[in-house]
């Protein structure tokens, strides 16, 4: 076991000690700023694995990340190349000192994740940035974690780099109302990297309840900086809710464990009060956000002491003001799902039967194992294995697909 | 009690990555905590990858590396204490470092 507290500390000492360097090069020098990280950490590394770890790891890989960052200003001369960028005193001695200092190192990281999160960026690559430059993985593990390719994901990252240098996107948080605009960005940006954990198809357990982590602990920053942000505050909340179910939802063998067979004494107590926690802050603004609305939804579920008293007529109600709000048909699948529970599965079957050739659920695995397993409740098997077989062939999930066999070999 | 030194050959930085560095650091933590707890592990560190200077006489330095084959290069050194060759060697294959690279055991001289 490695001393408490250090179960990221690799990729996380990456985000906070890069963070800190870009500041000091600047963002088109970010670049330079990884590979002194790396050499920092590798240096670490491979003290470590010689011997013993110091009693506080984290002060050791900073001195070692500065005074690499003071020889690599000697030598390239960066002090002179890239003074215009450094303000008119140039580089002031104090500044390195002074950025490493323990209160600065938070404040760099906030500033790193709004400008990884900058509108001027599409959002894919926001999500790379942050994955690389914020929560410390490498091109290989970002590609597997997003099921994409290397060279992909090496592109998107160099051409975003191209765009800090071309553009000077400053290092900075944004004031007034274009603060409220970026925060919005950031906020979807864990939205996503929380739903590439906890809805993605990836076949690895751990990677996915990684990639949740972060989303929360990149939130928590957030939130310590900024109290009174209520969407944070609802987005946390979402967070909590859906991770105090995370290891319910694979039983022993990985399968997907269909909601209304999860045990819910496996539910954690502690994410669900800090759901209801970060939900309560959540209230009280003008803002209603689609966060807002998701965490409610979420909260009704862990509320319900089993699934058959969960309040259907409120989540629905939930949804309805969602789908006002986002044009996304997966609501109405979701609602369909409601219906089935309470007006019965034919009534739900029609809705679904309308919502099959949307262009946006063709394909959609969820649509079909959810018609699957309705038609098998009215008794309609064949109808349901077609389901049920269409629906394995659009998932590359294992879990999922030994889930959908299950219910195959039940049928 | 002797001291044996492990040299360890041949361990490639290149590719490791934050995340591995984790997993690598989970894994010989707890052969380096058993080791101190026992009283067995003297002291060890790495040697300075990417720099070296060699002499074969006093005429020529040769400074631009690398010398030997990369699965040659000594990356660092253990020193611990055991009885004889047979504890030593059972200490080294415990060593998860054997997971990236090679070691090699040798008993130190005594005056």
């Amino acid at each position: 076991m490695l001393p408490q507290g250090m179960e990221h500390f690799f990729r996380h000492e990456s985000g906070r000690i890069v963070s800190i360097l870009a500041g000091i090069f600047g963002m088109r020098n970010l670049q330079l700023a990884e590979d002194v990280v790396q050499e920092a950490l590798m240096a670490a590394f491979s003290q470590w694995t010689y011997g013993p770890i110091p009693d506080n790891p984290s002060a050791w890989v900073m001195t070692v990340a500065k005074r690499k960052a003071l020889n690599h200003l000697k030598r390239e001369k960066l002090t002179e190349k890239y003074a215009w960028e450094l303000g008119p005193e140039g580089l002031a001695p104090g500044i390195i000192e002074q950025s490493f200092q323990e209160d600065q190192v938070e404040d760099s990281v906030l500033r790193m994740m709004f400008v990884c999160c900058h509108p001027d960026l599409p959002p894919e690559a926001r999500l790379v940035l942050t994955l690389k430059i914020i929560c410390g993985f490498s091109v290989q593990e970002i590609a597997s974690a997003l099921l994409s390719n290397e060279s992909a994901i090496e592109k998107r990252l160099s051409r975003s780099k191209q765009e800090f240098r071309d553009r000077h996107l400053p290092m900075e948080i944004p004031e007034g109302a274009s603060l409220e605009n970026r925060l919005r960005s950031v906020h979807l940006c864990i939205y996503l990297l929380f739903n590439e954990g906890y809805n993605s198809s990836h076949p690895d357990f751990l990677i996915r309840k990684d990639l949740c982590m972060e989303a929360m602990r990149l939130c928590k920053m957030l939130l310590h900086r900024f109290p009174s942000n209520r969407p944070g505050f609802a987005l946390m909340a979402l967070m909590c809710f859906h991770a105090a179910r995370f290891e319910s939802r694979i039983d022993d063998h990985g399968a997907l464990i269909l909601f209304a067979n999860q045990d819910r004494s496996k539910w954690n107590a502690d994410l669900i009060r800090a759901g209801h926690y970060h939900l309560s802050e959540a209230a009280g603004g003008d803002q209603l956000t689609e966060y807002h609305l998701e965490a409610a939804i979420a909260a009704e579920h862990c509320t319900a002491k089993d699934f058959a008293s969960t309040r259907w007529a409120e989540i629905d109600r939930y949804y309805e003001v969602l789908g006002e709000m986002k044009d996304n048909p997966v609501i109405e699948l979701n609602r369909a799902v409601i219906l089935s529970q309470t007006q019965g599965p034919l009534v739900a079957i029609k809705k679904l039967d309308a919502l099959k050739e949307h262009p946006k659920l063709k394909g959609y695995y969820l649509l079909h194992a959810t018609l699957g397993e309705l038609y098998s409740q009215v008794g309609e098997t064949g109808k349901a294995k077609e389901h049920f077989l269409a629906a394995i062939g659009m998932t590359s999930s294992k879990a999922e697909v030994s889930f959908l066999r299950g219910k195959l070999g039940a049928g | 009690m002797d001291e044996f030194m492990f040299l360890v050959r041949g361990y490639d930085e290149k590719g490791v990555t934050p995340e591995i560095m984790q997993k690598r650091m989970a894994a010989y933590q707890p052969w380096m905590e058993k080791m101190m707890t026992a009283g067995h592990y003297k002291s060890g560190a790495p040697l300075e990858s990417g720099s070296g200077r060699l002499l074969k006489s006093n005429r020529s330095v040769a400074t631009d590396g690398p010398f030997l084959e990369s699965k040659e290069i000594i990356g660092g050194y253990v020193i611990v204490t055991a009885k004889d060759y047979d504890q030593a060697v059972a200490f080294a294959k415990e060593c998860p470092l054997l997971d990236h690279c090679e070691l090699e055991v040798r008993k130190v001289g005594k005056m």
